[in-house]
C-alpha cells in the first residue's frame, strides 16, 4: 500500500460573512493523498479549494479538525523543507533576475552555497529557463513567469508539490509544457496536489480526483474508475425535425424515458442515448421517417461530463 | 539566521528600486547641500545673522528700557545651519521610512508574494525580522548619506569634529528603527493608512515626551482620575524621543545626552522599545491567516 503523504481529519474553516452569519469555507474534509500520485482537487470558484491548500500549508488556520503532511505537522520546519508550493497569485519580485529569484528562495532553505548553485541550475533546466536566467522578471511573459514560479516551487527538490491553478492565464503552449512538467514530476516519484479549473488538462495528468462543493467533498476516487466505460451513443442525422425525432423515439416501448435526449443543431438533429442496446431500433425508426443518418459515435465520458453530472446531482440533493 | 538575512537582503534590494526613495534622498541631499552652500556664502551668513539678531531683539528683555541687539557670532550661525541641516535629514528620513514601510507587508499579503515565502522552512518571526532589518538597513544608509554630507562639510570648514553632530548621526538611526518597528507591528493587524497615522502620532508625540511629562506633573493642571491615568499611560507608552531630536541633541544647553553613559542608556532604551514592538508584531502575525 502506498504511503499516505497528506491526511486531513474533519478539517473545517469557518468564516463570518459581512452580515455576521458564519459559513464553512471547508466543511469536515477528510482526505488521504498517496505518495507518488497526481491528485487533482476540483470545484467551482470560491468552493474551498484554495482555502484547503492554504490550511495544509499552514498559511491559514483551521477552525477545527487537523491535517498531517508527510507524516508530521506543517509547523515543523523539516516537513516544510520537503514540500514545494506554487500559489495561484503569481507575484514574484519583478525587479529581480530569474536566477536572483531562485537564489533568494534557495537561501530560505539555508543549505550550502554548492547545494544552492546545483539546485538553481537543475530547476532552470527543468523549467526551460536557461535562456532567460539573466532576465528581469518584469520583462518576461506570463508563461515564463509561471515557469519561474514552478522553478521556485521545486528549488528544494520537494517530495510533495502543491500547485494552485497553475494553468491560469497560460496560452496553449504554456499549458502543454506545464502538463509535461507535471508528468515528469510524477515519473520522478513526486506527489502532486493540484487545484485546477482546467478539467481537460486534469484529465490528462491526474491519477485521482476529489470534487469539492461549498466546502464539502462530494466525490473522490481514481479518475479512470470514475469515468468508467461509457456505453452511450450519439447519432447525428438530417432530413428530420427535432419534434418528429423525439416523437418516433418516444414510441419505442422498451426505451426508458430518462435514457435518451434529442437536440437540434445547425446540421440537423442529434440523439443522445445513455445505453447502446436500442441503437439499431432507433436508427430503423428514424430512417423509416426519411431521416438521413450522418454518423453514429460511441460517446466517451469526459471529466467535464462527470463534473457536470456530479454538480447537478449535488444541486438536486 | 540565513532566512532572516535572505529576507532582509531581498527587502533591501526591493527598497532601493523604489522611486520615492531616490526622489526624497536626492531632495534631502540637495537641501543639505544648499545649507552647506549658505555656510560658505558671506552674504547669506549676514542675512541669517540679521534674521537671528532680529529674533533676539524681539525676545530680549530690555533692562532699564535699553534695547540690546545681540548680534549672534559666526559660530552660533553655523550651529544654527547645522541644526537646520539635521532637521532636513530628519524630515526626509522620516518620509522615506514612512513610504517604504507603510505598504511593505500589506503589499506582500495582497499580491501573494508572501505565499511564496512562508510555506518554505521560514518561521513567521524570521519573516518579520527579515523585513525589519532590510528596511532598517536602507533607512540607515539614507540617514548616514545625508548626515555624513553635512558632517564632512562642516568638519572640513571648521577644521574640527563636532561631537554633537557625530553623536546625532550615529545615534538617531535607532529612532527610525523605533518608527519602522512600530509601523510593522501596526500594519500586521490594522489597515496601513490607520497604521501610518497612529505611528506618526506616536513618533511625533515622542519628540515632546518631556513636555508631556511636565504637563501631567504640573500641579496647576491638577489632573485627576481617568485623565491623570490616561496622561500617565500615554507618557509611558510613547517612545521618549525628546533627547534624540536633532534640535535638542545639537544644542549644548538642551542636550541631555552628554556622557557616554547617557548615550548608551538611551540606546539601550531604544533597543528595548524596538524589541517590545517586534515581539508585538510577531505575536500579532503568528496566527494571521493569509
Amino acid at each position: 500500500m502506498a504511503d499516505v503523504v497528506i491526511q486531513t481529519r474533519n478539517l473545517t474553516r469557518t468564516y463570518v460573512r459581512s452580515g455576521g452569519k458564519p459559513f464553512n469555507a471547508v466543511d469536515n474534509l477528510n482526505l488521504e493523498i498517496n505518495s507518488g500520485e497526481i491528485f487533482a482537487f476540483l470545484g467551482v470558484n470560491g468552493t474551498g479549494k484554495t482555502t484547503t491548500m492554504k490550511m495544509l500549508l499552514g498559511l491559514t488556520f483551521p477552525s477545527s479538525g487537523s491535517s498531517t503532511i508527510l507524516g508530521g505537522e506543517i509547523s515543523n520546519r523539516s516537513i516544510r523543507s520537503r514540500i514545494g508550493y506554487l500559489p495561484e497569485e503569481s507575484w514574484l519580485y519583478p525587479f529581480l533576475r530569474v536566477e536572483d529569484v531562485l537564489r533568494f528562495h534557495a537561501r530560505l532553505f539555508g543549505n550550502t552555497r554548492k547545494w544552492r548553485s546545483e539546485r538553481i541550475e537543475a530547476v532552470i533546466n527543468f523549467a526551460g529557463l536557461k535562456n532567460k536566467a539573466r532576465e528581469q522578471l518584469k520583462n518576461l511573459s506570463k508563461g515564463f513567469r509561471q515557469r519561474v514560479g514552478i522553478a521556485q516551487a521545486l528549488i528544494n527538490d520537494p517530495e510533495l508539490i502543491f500547485f494552485d491553478e497553475p494553468a491560469s492565464g497560460l496560452d496553449p503552449i504554456g499549458i502543454k509544457d506545464l502538463r509535461a512538467m507535471m508528468l515528469r514530476l510524477k515519473e520522478d516519484g513526486k506527489t502532486v496536489f493540484l487545484n485546477s479549473h482546467q478539467l481537460s488538462e486534469v484529465e490528462l495528468v491526474a491519477d485521482r480526483i476529489g470534487m469539492i462543493h461549498e466546502g464539502r467533498l462530494i466525490k473522490i476516487g481514481v479518475l479512470k474508475e470514475l469515468l468508467g466505460t461509457d456505453d452511450s451513443v450519439e447519432i447525428q442525422m438530417s432530413n428530420i425535425s427535432e419534434d418528429n425525432a423525439r416523437k418516433l423515439i418516444k414510441d419505442i416501448p422498451e426505451l426508458n424515458e430518462d435514457s435518451w435526449d434529442v437536440e437540434g443543431i445547425s446540421e440537423g438533429v442529434v440523439v443522445y442515448l445513455d445505453i447502446s442496446e436500442f441503437t439499431d431500433e432507433i436508427i430503423a425508426a428514424l430512417m423509416s421517417a426519411g431521416a438521413k443518418i450522418n454518423s453514429v459515435n460511441k460517446r466517451v465520458k469526459t471529466l467535464e461530463d462527470l463534473f457536470s453530472e456530479v454538480m447537478q446531482e449535488t444541486q438536486i440533493t | 539566521m540565513m532566512a532572516i538575512a535572505a529576507i532582509a537582503y531581498n527587502t533591501f534590494l526591493e527598497s532601493i528600486r523604489k522611486l520615492e526613495l531616490v526622489l526624497f534622498l536626492v531632495l534631502g541631499s540637495t537641501l543639505i547641500g544648499a545649507i552647506c552652500y549658505l555656510a560658505t556664502n558671506e552674504q547669506a551668513i549676514g542675512l541669517i545673522n540679521k534674521f537671528m539678531g532680529e529674533q533676539q531683539f524681539v525676545n530680549v528683555d530690555s533692562p532699564g528700557g535699553i534695547l540690546i541687539i545681540n548680534e549672534p557670532s559666526l559660530l552660533a550661525t553655523l550651529s544654527h545651519l547645522k541644526a537646520s541641516g539635521m532637521f532636513f535629514n530628519e524630515v526626509f528620513t522620516l518620509i522615506i521610512a514612512f513610504a517604504l514601510t507603510l505598504f511593505m507587508i500589506p503589499h506582500e499579503i495582497s499580491t501573494g508574494a508572501i505565499l511564496y515565502i512562508l510555506p518554505k522552512p521560514v518561521q513567521r518571526y524570521q519573516y518579520i525580522l527579515g523585513k525589519f532589518f532590510g528596511v532598517f538597513a536602507i533607512i540607515s544608509i539614507c540617514w548616514l548619506l545625508m548626515g555624513l554630507e553635512l558632517f564632512t562639510f562642516f568638519s572640513i570648514m571648521q577644521e574640527e569634529v563636532d561631537k554633537y553632530l557625530l553623536t546625532a548621526i550615529f545615534l538617531l538611526p535607532l529612532k527610525y528603527a523605533i518608527f519602522i518597528a512600530m509601523m510593522i507591528a501596526l500594519t500586521t493587524r490594522i489597515p496601513p493608512i490607520a497604521a501610518g497615522i497612529f505611528s506618526l502620532i506616536f513618533f511625533l508625540g515622542g519628540h515632546v515626551s518631556a513636555k508631556l511629562q511636565d504637563l501631567f506633573m504640573d500641579p496647576a493642571l491638577a489632573l485627576e482620575g481617568f485623565m491623570r491615568y490616561a496622561a500617565m499611560f500615554t507618557y509611558y507608552i510613547i517612545p521618549h524621543l525628546y533627547p534624540v531630536f536633532s534640535g535638542t541633541i545639537m544644542d549644548e544647553n538642551e542636550n541631555i545626552l552628554e556622557t557616554w553613559t547617557q548615550v548608551c542608556g538611551w540606546a539601550l532604551y531604544a533597543f528595548l522599545y524596538i524589541s517590545i514592538l517586534l515581539v508585538i508584531a510577531i505575536i500579532s502575525f503568528r496566527r494571521k491567516s493569509l
